[in-house]
Order: C-alpha cells, then structure tokens, then sequence
C-alpha cells in the first residue's frame, strides 16, 4: 500500500519534469525506446514464452517487433505537445496535455508486447505509467518494462515516467487502480479488471472480450479463407483476442473448405471425442477454457483430453450446431481450436455470426471472406462488432496495419457493448487531454 | 422499514421497467434510417422552441433562481442553436467511407442512456440531451434535479410528445418521477444501462464513473477571467458583467474571479463601476462570505446559486446602491482559507490585482486549483501571442479569449467552439472527455477493414549498358565535380582511367577527386571518412566504380552527404515493411550518383542497399531505403574482364541466388518476375563459361547481374541471404561461397508446405512450391511432378556451383564440426532475426533454421 503511494508520488514528479519536454525531445525518447523493444524483441519473447509456456516464441517475438516498429511508424510525426491544431479561420488552437498517471495493466495472453506497446504511448504523449503485470507473466513483463525504463531514462526522460509493481496481486491492483493520485487506467484484461477500473470513480479505457467468428461467404476466395484462417489459429497459438474463434462456413462451400483446411493440418475432432475435448478445455462453472489451455498447441490440447491425433496437426477443428452457455465449444478459446458451422444462407450465416458475437464477443470483431462488396457493407451494418475485418487474418488483422489500415494497435475498444468507453484501436490521441484556445467570432 | 423498503421497491420495480422499455425503443429506433432520425430530431428542436419561454417561466417559478429571460435564451440554445450544429451530422449507419484506405465507418447508438441534469440549467440540460441523444437513436432515462422536477419533466415531456408525434417510440426518451437519491444510484447501476451522461457536481460524477462501465461526466469550474494590461478594456468589463448577470452567473464556465494587470487595475474598477458592479468595503466581506458560503463544505449555500446581487446582499445584511447587478469582493488569498475564491454560481466575483503577467498566471493557477481543474478560463487581451501562452499554461480544457466566458464556455455564441451544455474537464477533473459533449460522443463507431493492397512499385535507377557504356559520362547533364569513390585494385588496373577519359571528353570542364581508401568490407570510419571529403570538395556527381564495397560505401556517403544531420544509429534499418520507410530521408538533390559495378556481381548499383560494417563492434548493419539507389547505372562489361575466377564463381552465384529468391519471395510481383526469370536463365546459361574465360559470357553474366539486382531491389530475398550472412561472418566465408552452401537446402525447405505462413497481405497464399517447379520448367528442366522439378532445379545448382570449382559443404570450407555446434544455436536466432527473413515465402521456425546449417556441414556433397 505504502510502495504504491510511493510509486504515485514520484509518478507526479516525473509528469513535472516532462510537462517541460518539447515534441522534438519526447519523439526522440519514444524512438529510443522503440529501438531498444525492437532489438529485444527475440530476448523478450524467449523470456515471455519461458515464463508462461504459452503461445509460440517467434510469434511472440513478431508481436514485439509489431508494438515498437509498426506503433512508432504509425504516431511517430503525430502531433502530441504543445499547439497540435491551429484553425486559424475558425479561431480555435487546440493544445495537447498529458491526462496524467496511468494505471497500466497488462495480460497474461501478450504479456511484453502489450506492456512495451503502453509504455510507448505514455511517452509519446508524456504521460507516467505505473504497470501492474499479469502474475504468470511478472518477470518477463518487468524485463520489458526495464528495457523501456532505460532506454528512456538514457535518452533524458526521468527514471519514475515507468515504474512497476513488484509483486503483483489483486489486491495491488486495485489500490493502484483506485489510489486518488492515478489519473485513468488502461485496462487490458478480463472483463472482472475492465469492470474495476470503471469503477474507480475515474475514467477508464478497457477492453471486451473476443468471441470473434468468420463468415466464409460462398464467394470467398477459399485458399485464401483457409490459408488465414489457419495462420490466425496457429499465430501464438490463436492467443490475440480478435482471433477467429468459429468459422460459419456457407453450405455449397462447406465441403470443399472442409477438405481444404484438412490439407492444411486441420483435424476434426470425431463426434464421439467432442465431448472430451470440451471438458478438457472448458471449466464447466466459469464456462471460459481453463488456465492450462490459453495459448497450448493443438497437441497439447489433444493430450490434455486425451485423444488421437495425427502427427502434424495445427489446429483441432469442431463441427457444431448449438450456440450459448450450453455449448461452452462456442465460446473464446485462445487456442488452436476451431468451432465450425454450417449456413444454410445468408441469413442463416448472419444469425450465427450474431449469435456467437452475443455469447462472450459482443463489440470485439468480426471477420468475413468473400469478393461480394454489398455483402461486406451489409455485414459490417448488421453485426455489433466494432472492427470488421474483411478478408484477412482476424487475429492480426484486428491489431491492425499488418492487414488493414486500422491503427496498430494491442489495446482495443468494443464500445459500450463491452461496456467500454471507446470502440476503436488506443492509441497516443486517447491519453491525452485537449484543451481549446477559442476566439470571439 | 416496511413501507420505505416497499416504496423503494417500486421505485426500483419502475427503473427496471423502464429499462426493459428503453430496450425496446431502441430495438425500434434501430431500424430508423438518418432521414427519419433527422426527421424527428428536428421536431423535437421545433416543439423545444416552440415552448422556450414557458419552460423558462416555469423553471424560474420553481427553483427561484436565475432571471427567466436569460433561461428562454438558454432553451433556444439548447435547441436552435445545437441542431443547427449537429443536423448535418452523419450519425446513422455509414457516416464514413475512406476508399483510400479501404476503411468504412459505421455509427451505432451506444445504448440506454442515464441522463442526470441540474438545477443550474434544469430544462436547456434537459432538452439538450433528449436531442443529442434522438440524433444517435439512443434511449434515454432522465433522473432530473428534484428541485427542478417539475420544469425538467415538463421539458422531457415536451420532447417526448415530440418525438412521439414525428414517429419515435414513446420509451426513447423517459424520466423518474420520483427523484431521489436512491433512484440514481438505482438507475446508473443498472446492468441495462450502458452510460451515464452525468452533469452535475462531482459527487455524482463520482458515482457515474463507479458504475462498472462508461460515462461522460464534467467537473466544476471556478474559471477565472486574466484581463491583461493591452485588453480592450470597456470590452472586457462587458463581457465580465454580462457574464455574471446572464441567468446569474449559473453556466459553470463563467467568470468567478477577476485577475487584473495593476497598469490597467484602476481603470478597470472604475468602468467595472460604472457598469453596476458594487465593490464590497472591508468590513463587509466577512458578513458576506459567511452569508455565502457553507463553512463545512466550503462550496455556496443552497439558496445562493441564481440568486441576484440584491438577493445576496439582504442574505448578509449589507446595503447595496440600488441598480446594482453584481458585487465585487477584492482579495488576496486562495483557498479554503479564503472560501470567497471558490465558484460562487451568482453575480459575485472576486478580483485580485497581478503585480506582473507572471504573478497573474501564478494567481489564475492557484484559482484553477482551488476547485475549477480543467473546467475554463478567459483572457481579455489584444496580444494574441499572449492568448497562446496563456492558453499553454493554464490546466482549462477551454480558453475563452476577449469573449463572456459562461456564453463562450459553452461554445458557437461567441466562438466556434462545439455548442453543449455538457462541458468535459479531461483528466484534470477526473472526466474520461475534455471537451464539450455533443452528438458524436454518443455513438459506437464500427470500422470495416479491408485487406489492404499495399501501393507497390518497381523503382529502378537510370541503365546503360553494352560495352564501352561508360562513355554516358560525357554526355550526363550536370557534371561539373565528380566525387570519385572505388578501391586501390581500380586505380592499379587503370579502370579509374578510363572514368577519368570519359569525363575529360565533356564540352565542360570536370574537377575530380579520386577517393580509394576502401578496402574490403565498408566500415563507418570509412564512409566518415569519405563524407568529410565531400563536404569539403563539395561535388555534384559521385560516381561509384568498383565491387560491392566501394559501391555500398560510396551509396552510404552520398546519403550523408545529402542528409548531414543523420546520425549513423538512426539509420539503421528495421522494418517488416520496406515500404514504411520509404523516403525517410529527404532528398536535397545537391548532387547524383553514378554506379558503375566491376564485379556480376552484388547487383548493388540498382537496389536501395548498403550494408555498411562497424569495425570495432564488428557488427554488420545492412541499410535499406530508397534514397539509396543511385540515379544512373553504367553496365559496361570492359570492368569485368579481368576479375579473378575464384571471385566469378562467388559472385556469379550469389546473383543467381538473388534471381531465385526474388523470383519466390512474398513481395515478388509481376513486374519483378520476369527479371528475376530471365537472370536466372543468362546465369545457369554463362557462369561456367565466364569462369572459364568466354568474354561474351562475360559480358552476359554482368548483364545478368543487374537484372538480378532489378529484380531483388524490388522484391527482396529470403532466408538464404539471412543464413549465409551469419555463417559467413562467423566463419569468415566468402559470400557467394555461403550462398551457394545454403541455397539447394533452401530451397527444399522452401518447397515443403508450411506449417507457418508468412505475413505479407499481398501474398495470399503459399506458392514456392509451384515457384521453383517454375523456375524449373522455364529452364526446360525435366520432371513430371512439382517436386521432381525441383529437385531438378536444386541438381542443376549443383552442377553448377561444381562447374566452377565450388564445394558446397561447410566442411569443405575448412568449417570444423565442433565450432559449427557450438554456435549452432545463435546462428539460428541471429539468421531468423536477420532482415532478409521477413521476404522468405513461409516464415522459418529458428529450430529448422538450426537444422539447415547443421545439414551445411555436410551440405550437399555427401549426396
């Protein structure tokens, strides 16, 4: 409790001697830092994976490299001190002031990407950050977080703009969540996190989580539907939360994809072993997949429910038909598995896609695979997600720029179906205040 | 007890009814297109207007506070003025379509809105949020102020009528009869609520931002109005009484306090004088202030807020002169000490007098801290870099400049700020919004995201070619001090000469500077070297002439020389995506480069490459940008007669590897592939014979060279260039020689489906297999499968490589087993991390790159 007033207390001292830092000084010591996350990228991800034994390292070592280089090539020339708008005919000058001390919390799912990915953006809009890091990911995290200390530190910046807890625990997080010195928290965790730090009596920027399925419409091009599908499954073993969790496949396709994602390493799991896998995976109260499973192989997984598979498999598919808290199969899985369902139509396909985005996904993303526009416009209009991706990976299309021009990003908004109070890609404009310098007309 | 917990059972039973319904209304509304959301918007703004100065007359008679007057102006604000801002807003289904970056923008209402009002401004509050929020399709629940009760229902029941007649569900927009406490609290915490629009004190705001979800709330103001030493002054004092007399002085962003320069002091108190402004005497600010203000919570005493100077002056018993409209306090201090410097909420203002600017901002500070953190602030002045300044330094989300600040806080009177009555204080005032909240603020945005085809290009300098192609530089335009960079062997065999020759036959006359200080591989002390020759002898062509290292070390000069302020750490290269770092250096255009290659080669006189060497770290760092290709490339072949067969047979193969890669990489185009082909072809068809003296074949090999280069400059390579330059360094291998170790393993891998797929959005699906079977047929290789045409494909290699006297084993190269082993492992993450990797057509698990360089010990030759 006392480390944390502590921690709030030189925060403050440190937002001082920033408030000071020109646009030209705070881009050099983002940039530093950005170097420095991107050279470790590799040393991190070993750390992470070693850590927690989840996901796959080169994976995670692209998910580094992606929160430094892509985050900094998409805010380095924004406009984030001082005058950053002069409407000269309208008479209004807006100027950028940091919000303050931010509460950054940090998953267990991109435990050092995420943390260099926040880090990155308090710097550049001149803001502290205080981490609290996953419990099963501390060390890695914290080394992350070292990293970005140094680098900033050796670049001018003052040692207290990044500072950590130690030990973390629920407990600590919620005093520093709610310790009247932190200005906002930057929630980046399950839905019991996201709902305390909107409760703090404070503003807060959180997530929702992801349940996101693909539609693989009739006039999809089908090698690539598959080749992404596959590759967002086995991408840190389908860890990033807007990951296709199903794929609602139309029926006069069904077959062919069927087969294709069979030659693509995908084995559907046999109906008499469906109901292993699931209690394998899923905890039968919480109805979300038990800890061991975020971010395991498909081997894994087999093994943990004990069944045959053949040698090579990437990803366990399962043909379903149900939807809801009954079929926990439907839900996010954070692994290389796959629920799969077939359309009857259009609008059949719609309502599943709504159905699952309601069970668990509601405002995170969706995806579609098709070359019919209309199709894609009525899609995007009729389904609550707040990022539609349209024929690529879901999983790192929805993090944005790889795919996409959505902003880079490892923070992302579901709106208030999420209940969270942005429904797009954080970025360096949302931690800052904007004050207005307005003219008599 | 019984009865209480029973009424508010009912009351809860109600909220939760009204949720139910609202939900319903919305599921309604969802249908609505922005032609009908437009439709009953502007019916409600008409019935609002309509019933503007009723609902002034009525929330006057209610709560006693303000002038009624002064309400009827704030209605038609809250109505007229808002839509007019907002009607053309786009706030239904697609506002926005960027075809540029392929991205579409949906707006979708956020949900069942709580919307909290005050007394201040109890029915504009009221009308303003029922039209923001009919504009959004959102439903909305008011808990209105209970001392207002009466008026705000009658403004929502106005609203409601409205909406209901222009076709909206009647549970759009509804209300709690019964306010109290409880019902808030019920109502903001409510699962179906989704957001709290909560204006009101900062307990409330509070208590909105608790709820476990999001809200929009504001923070108090205590804004002070700096009137600096130039200000207009009879402006200025305008502003301010009218400030303070408007509704008296309730809109949170008025005025409180007075900071005024002491030049100016005098002046201003007497025209504050003139326009009725009482300045309070001594001995009676004490009775005022205890009349004022609670001495527990420090803030005004309920019957203050909208009273008028009068009202206040027989609150604390002093006489005032009759016409008075406002009281002036003069003071010192700020704080708790000093309640009378806190939001007073009515026609009194404290004014204290600034020694200096410094001393004004100190003031004005002290005064946003005491109670107004990110709310407002104004400032009367002529100069407007000062309106800057001040506007740097004071924590206020919303400077008002040379304009009332309770009519230009709330925006689009005297400003053209956004127009609200909902006014948001950033951080500063624990609010999520610093600005004013309008239509906008209540919509979900979806974004659809369509694969992005990334702009690609070819981009190539200018080539001349055949042999004596060197005379190009008698006719280039602009050549008047040539820079000339190449190695010591260039000078010895006369090829420098022959530059020279060329250059003297120009019409003009050519000054030269011959710099040759580079031997083997370019280091930075190297081009530092070279750069600072430059910018002494000042050239406006450089021309490169040598092998890979004169040409990558001369590129490297250039671009600093151009770009003196690059710093060498700066530039060195990562991406996933070359190009996002296109042009990051801006061209001065001070001078051009000419490439003139002597070895077939590195392809270096035709890519954006240069892989400058840290001699002290030893350390390689390969540099990549576009600015890097020089201008003008000289394909001559006389420059390769010569060159010794060991490097023929090392270079030869590294160029064909460079077609190959291309020709299969993720970035390859159809712009690329016949370059990459066509190489390919000339190279298997020449090498062997260049390496055994043929000049023709010469000749072609270092035209094939180039087109390799194209080709790869382009589209980049793959993991063989990434393996061969770790082992290469560790093991001091030529190039070339670790290029053709690696290459028949590279392939093969390459071949084999993958189990992880490359990142690249234009590489939709994996095809090196069908890549190589290409290459294969285009050689008129035999094989019935795709497989056996490859293998066809690695033999021919092979052979190849064997033709001109190269083994493919490391172990051939002296490579000892035990060394390969112990630095196996960091040879595998150093190639998967090198740049080169990012091209290959599946991405390389560091295990199988492991694997490869195990099997290069070996190699091939054991087959």
């Amino acid at each position: 409790m006392n480390n944390i007033n502590e921690m709030v207390k030189n925060a403050k001292e440190a937002l001082k001697v920033m408030h000071d830092f020109t646009q030209e000084k705070v881009d050099k010591i983002t940039k530093a830092m950005v170097d420095a996350g991107y050279n470790n990228s590799e040393l991190l991800a070993k750390e992470a994976f070693e850590e927690t034994g989840r996901g796959v390292e080169t994976d995670k070592a692209t998910k580094n490299k992606f929160a430094t280089e892509n985050v900094w090539n998409s805010i380095k020339n924004n406009k984030t001190v001082g005058i950053i708008n002069d409407d000269k005919e309208q008479g209004l000058t807006e100027i950028a002031e940091p919000m303050g001390v931010i509460a950054g919390i940090v998953p267990v799912t991109n435990p050092t990407s995420t943390t260099m990915f926040k880090a990155i953006l308090a710097m550049k809009t001149r803001n502290s950050i205080i981490f609290s890091f996953h419990p099963q990911a501390n060390q890695s995290s914290i080394k992350a977080a070292q990293i970005m200390q140094d680098a900033a530190v050796k670049a001018g910046a003052p040692k207290d703009s990044i500072q950590w807890i130690e030990k973390p625990s629920i407990d600590a997080t919620n005093d520093l969540i709610n310790n009247d010195g932190v200005d906002i928290t930057l929630a980046t965790g399950g839905p019991g996190l996201v709902s305390s730090a909107y409760s703090s009596g404070k503003p807060a920027l959180g997530v929702g989580p992801g349940n996101g399925p693909v539609y693989i419409e009739k006039t999809a091009d089908l090698d690539q539907a598959v080749k992404d599908l596959v590759f967002s499954k086995t991408f840190d073993n389908g860890m990033i939360c807007s990951t296709e969790n199903s794929a609602v496949i139309d029926d006069s396709i069904y077959q062919e994809i069927v087969e294709k994602l069979k030659n693509n390493h995908v084995y559907f799991v046999p109906e008499d072993e469906k109901e292993k896998v699931t209690k394998a995976m899923f905890d039968d109260q919480r109805l979300s997949v038990k800890g061991p499973i975020a971010g395991a192989s498909a081997q894994k997984i087999a093994d943990l429910a004990e069944i045959e598979i053949p040698t090579g498999t990437k990803v366990l598919a399962i043909e379903m038909n149900g939807i809801g808290a009954k079929y926990p199969m439907s839900g996010e899985k954070l692994c290389p598995v796959i629920s799969v369902y077939r359309a009857s139509s259009k609008e059949d396909a719609f309502d599943k896609v709504n159905q699952l985005l309601n069970y668990g996904g509601l405002g995170h993303t969706a995806a579609i695979q098709t070359k019919d526009d209309d199709v894609v416009t009525e899609y995007g209009m009729k389904e609550p997600a707040t990022r539609i991706i349209v024929n690529a990976p879901s999983g790192l299309g929805g993090v944005g720029d790889l795919y996409n021009n959505l902003k880079p990003s490892l923070t992302l908004g579901t709106g208030t179906w999420g209940k969270n109070s942005f429904s797009h890609n954080l970025s360096d404009s949302d931690l800052l205040n904007i004050k207005i310098i307005a003219r008599r007309k | 007890m019984a009865n209480e917990e029973k009424v508010s059972n009912n009351v809860n039973q109600n909220i939760d009814e009204m949720v139910d319904k609202a939900k319903e209304a919305l599921e309604v509304m969802s249908h609505f297109d922005q032609e009908k959301v437009d439709h009953i918007t502007h019916a409600m703004v008409m019935a609002g207007v309509n019933y503007h100065q009723e609902l002034a007359e009525m929330a006057f008679e209610e709560t006693g506070r303000g002038v009624a007057e002064d309400k009827a102006v704030k209605n038609l604000f809250a109505t007229e003025e808002i839509w007019h801002y907002i009607r053309k807003d786009k706030t239904v289904g697609i506002i926005d379509e960027d075809s540029e970056h392929d991205l579409i923008k949906v707006a979708e209402p956020l949900g069942v809105i709580a919307g909290i009002t005050p007394v201040t401004n109890p029915t504009s509050t009221t009308l303003f949020k029922s039209i923001i929020s009919m504009k959004t399709r959102n439903a909305i629940i008011f808990s209105l102020h209970p001392q207002a009760i009466k008026s705000s229902i009658k403004a929502a029941q106005v609203m409601q009528d409205a909406a209901v007649k222009a076709g909206a569900p009647r549970a759009a927009i509804q209300w709690i009869t019964t306010p109290s406490r409880e019902a808030t609290s019920y109502l903001i915490n409510n699962p179906g609520v989704d957001i709290t629009l909560a204006t009101g004190g900062p307990g409330l705001v509070k208590a909105a931002y608790s709820a476990g979800k999001p809200a929009l709330g504001v923070g108090p103001g205590n804004g002070p109005v700096y009137i600096e030493k130039s200000a207009n002054i009879s402006r200025a004092v305008n502003d301010l009484v009218l400030s303070k007399t408007f509704d008296h002085g309730m809109i949170c962003s008025t005025e409180n306090s007075a900071v005024i320069d002491k030049e100016i002091y005098d002046d201003v108190k007497q025209e504050l004088i003139k326009n009725k402004v009482y300045f309070v005497p001594e001995n009676e600010k004490q009775k005022l202030t205890e009349a004022m203000f609670d001495s527990t919570r420090l803030s005004v005493k309920g019957p203050v807020a909208g009273a008028s100077a009068q009202q206040i002056a027989d609150m604390a018993k002093i006489d005032i002169p009759e016409d008075t409209q406002v009281l002036a306090v003069e003071m010192t201090g700020i704080g708790p000490k000093y309640p009378m410097s806190g939001e007073k909420l009515s026609p009194v203002v404290s004014v204290y007098k600034a020694q200096s600017r410094e001393n004004a901002l100190e003031i004005v500070e002290k005064l946003l801290n005491y109670g107004g953190l990110g709310h407002s602030a104004g400032i009367q002045t002529t100069d407007d870099d000062l309106a800057v300044e001040f506007g740097k330094e004071v924590k206020a989300s919303r400077v008002i400049v040379n304009s009332p600040s309770g009519l230009g806080g709330i925006g689009n009177l005297y400003n053209n700020m956004t127009p609200s009555l909902t006014l948001g204080t950033g951080s500063w005032g624990q609010n999520s919004i610093s600005h004013n909240v309008t239509d906008y603020d209540l919509l979900n945005i979806k974004t659809i995201a369509k694969r992005r085809n990334n702009m690609q290009w070819i981009k190539l300098p200018k080539i001349y070619f055949e042999k004596n192609s060197i005379r190009y530089l008698t006719d280039m335009p602009d050549v008047t001090k040539a820079f000339i960079v190449t190695s010591p062997s260039m000078v010895t065999n006369h090829y420098v000469d022959k530059v020279l020759e060329a250059l003297n036959r120009r019409d003009n006359k050519v000054e030269y500077y011959i710099f040759d200080d580079v031997h083997g591989e370019p280091t930075i002390d190297t081009v530092n070297a070279g750069v600072s020759e430059m910018n002494t002898f000042k050239p406006d062509t450089i021309i490169a002439l040598g092998g890979g290292s004169p040409l990558d070390a001369a590129k490297m000069m250039w671009l600093m020389y151009e770009n003196p302020e690059i710093d060498f750490f700066d530039a060195k290269q990562k991406f996933l995506d070359i190009r996002k770092r296109a042009y990051r250096f801006e061209k001065t255009n001070k001078s051009q480069m000419v490439a003139i290659p002597s070895t077939s080669g590195t392809g270096s006189e035709v890519t954006p490459f240069s892989v400058i060497k840290d001699d002290k770290l030893n350390i390689k760092y390969p540099l990549a940008d576009y600015s890097l290709t020089p201008d003008v490339a000289i394909i001559d072949p006389q420059f390769v007669m010569s060159v010794l067969k060991g490097t023929i047979a090392a270079s030869g193969l590294d160029a064909l590897s460079h077609a190959i890669e291309s020709y299969v990489s993720v970035m390859a185009t159809d712009y690329t592939r016949p370059l990459s082909l066509q190489a390919i072809k000339m190279i298997f068809e020449n090498l062997t014979a260049s390496y055994n003296g043929d000049k023709v074949a010469k000749e072609k090999m270092h035209t094939a060279s180039t087109i390799a280069g194209m080709a790869f400059a382009n589209a980049f390579l793959g993991i063989t260039h990434s393996i061969a330059h770790k082992i290469g360094g560790e093991f001091d291998i030529t190039h070339g020689i670790a290029i053709a170790i690696t290459l028949p393993h590279v392939i093969r891998y390459n071949f084999e489906r993958p189990t992880k797929i490359a990142t690249w959005p234009k590489y939709e699906s994996f095809r090196a297999d069908k890549d190589y079977a290409e290459i294969a047929r285009y050689l008129g290789l035999k094989g019935d499968t795709d497989d056996e045409l490859k293998e066809s494909l690695v033999k021919k290699f092979i052979d190849l490589s064997h033709s001109v006297d190269v083994k493919l084993s490391l172990k051939d190269q002296g490579v000892k087993k035990e060394d390969l082993l112990a630095k196996v492992d960091q040879l595998g993450k150093l190639a998967y991390s090198d740049q080169c990797t990012v091209a290959n057509p599946k991405e390389p698990l560091i295990n199988d790159l492991k694997q490869m360089i195990l099997d290069e010990y070996e190699g091939t030759e054991s087959k």
